[in-house]
């Protein structure tokens, strides 16, 4: 090589492993939603990962039903305090929002899986918003894989000749072909950059999917068709949501009575519904008495 | 990959008027047996045309219907029909407040005190 093609080549005055150190923190925003699967779940309501408003423990499903928040799921899994266990065979995918796949079109992506005995895998390739296939971007044969899927969307597997399934605790898609969701430590131990912050993952999951707690609404009414309750979203949600006025024995689409538990045997929709909340209960088959207080739950889903 | 496709039902009342439309997606325990079927091959959300605005109101705030099935489609009501329907609620009964005002007019009137 002639010295004049080493002109612009530089030299840096730290080592590998300064260098190494000094970017460990380092850390993309992650473009999943509520990525961190370690903790057992938000359903024992000590702040614990993953979001889990539906709340269940484990989940099952062959129609790519939402499980925990922002991820639907074909096959099974266990919310564990070490990780989402997903047994051999099943799938699970975040779907993204047409601006989002528009964003990515073209654009090299990374995606990366820890798990928490220190393991660590990763992977780069462009990103295509629709195509023919599907595009792996990292694996581990007979374990698992992370893909997009032909439809633009994120998926992990886990493969069918998987043994005992995979227990990943957190995974990452970001932008660039630098993995920045772990580094490893002094030991050689792969560890998490970041933690996510609980609040700011519950609002980005709650723009998708809301559950409630008991809400009280009493007795004003117009012409005895309407509960009005003036319910307001924690966050404006993506769209006008599916909204399931929920009586306090589970009853779906009926409110009970507070003071004596009774579910009142009328269908009960939302009325001058939008992203932001509702200011009424309607009850299309009859009228109901204003002597009472009304108590009920609201799942609202803007999920995509 | 996970199938997206989610089956949209709408209820219609006796004069074709849609009075409430919904997606399996998201409420994959409502029964259809009395519904009709608008799409079978839908997004997660329901829609009533494909394209058109995620759970779109179906209703006036004070209940009236907004659409119509024409058998085929969802067509948008005219504003003289939606008219029509508003002037044919019943009036609701009194409020007791209400009730208590009449009868306390009553027996002022009937006494001659102007109140």
């Amino acid at each position: 090589m002639s010295e004049k093609n080493l002109v612009g080549y530089y030299t840096s005055r730290y080592s590998g492993e300064e260098i190494d150190r000094m970017l460990a923190g380092f850390s993309n925003p992650n473009l999943l939603d509520n990525w961190y699967f370690v903790g057992g779940g938000s359903q024992q309501g000590g702040g614990q990962f993953p979001l889990n408003q539906r709340a269940s423990v484990a989940y099952g499903s062959g129609n790519g039903e939402y499980f925990i928040d922002r991820w639907r799921i074909n096959g099974s899994c266990e919310l564990m305090p070490d990780g989402l266990l997903l047994k051999p065979a099943t799938l699970i995918c975040q779907f993204f929002e047409e601006q989002l796949k528009q964003y990515l079109d073209g654009k090299l992506v990374t995606a990366s899986i820890w798990f928490e005995d220190g393991t660590y895998y990763f992977g780069s390739s462009v990103y295509h918003k629709a195509s023919s296939a599907n595009t792996t971007l990292c694996s581990l044969p007979g374990a698992f894989a992370a893909l997009i899927g032909s439809d633009g969307n994120f998926y992990l597997r886990a493969d069918y000749t998987s043994v005992d399934g995979i227990k990943p605790g957190a995974v990452k898609l970001e932008l660039g072909s630098a993995p920045t969701l772990a580094h490893q430590d002094t030991s050689g131990n792969w560890v998490l950059n970041d933690l996510p912050n609980y609040q700011q993952e519950l609002a980005k999951c709650q723009r998708y999917y809301w559950k409630s707690d008991m809400i009280y609404a009493s007795a004003t009414f117009y012409g005895n068709l309407y509960l009005i309750c003036n319910v307001v979203f924690p966050v404006k949600m993506r769209t006008t949501p599916a909204v399931a006025i929920i009586a306090p024995d589970g009853t779906l689409y009926k409110v009970g009575i507070w003071a004596n538990s009774v579910t009142v045997d009328l269908p009960a929709t939302p009325n001058v519904l939008n992203a932001d909340g509702f200011d009424s209960i309607y009850f299309g088959g009859g009228s109901i008495d204003t002597n009472n207080i009304y108590a009920f739950r609201v799942a609202a889903s803007a999920d995509v | 990959m996970i199938e997206a496709y989610n089956k949209h039902y709408i209820i219609t009342d006796k004069q074709n008027r849609i009075v409430f439309g919904w997606s399996d997606g998201p409420h994959p325990d409502r029964d259809p047996a009395l519904a009709i079927c608008i799409n079978e091959r839908g997004g997660y959300q329901f829609r009533l045309r494909p394209g058109g605005e995620e759970n779109p109101p179906l209703r006036t705030t004070d209940g009236i219907p907004l659409y119509r099935w024409d058998g085929e489609q969802a067509v948008a009501r005219t504003e003289e029909e939606i008219a029509a329907d508003r002037a044919a609620i019943p009036l609701p009964p009194p409020s007791p407040q209400e009730q208590l005002r009449a009868d306390v007019d009553f027996l002022a009137a009937m006494q001659g005190v102007s109140l």
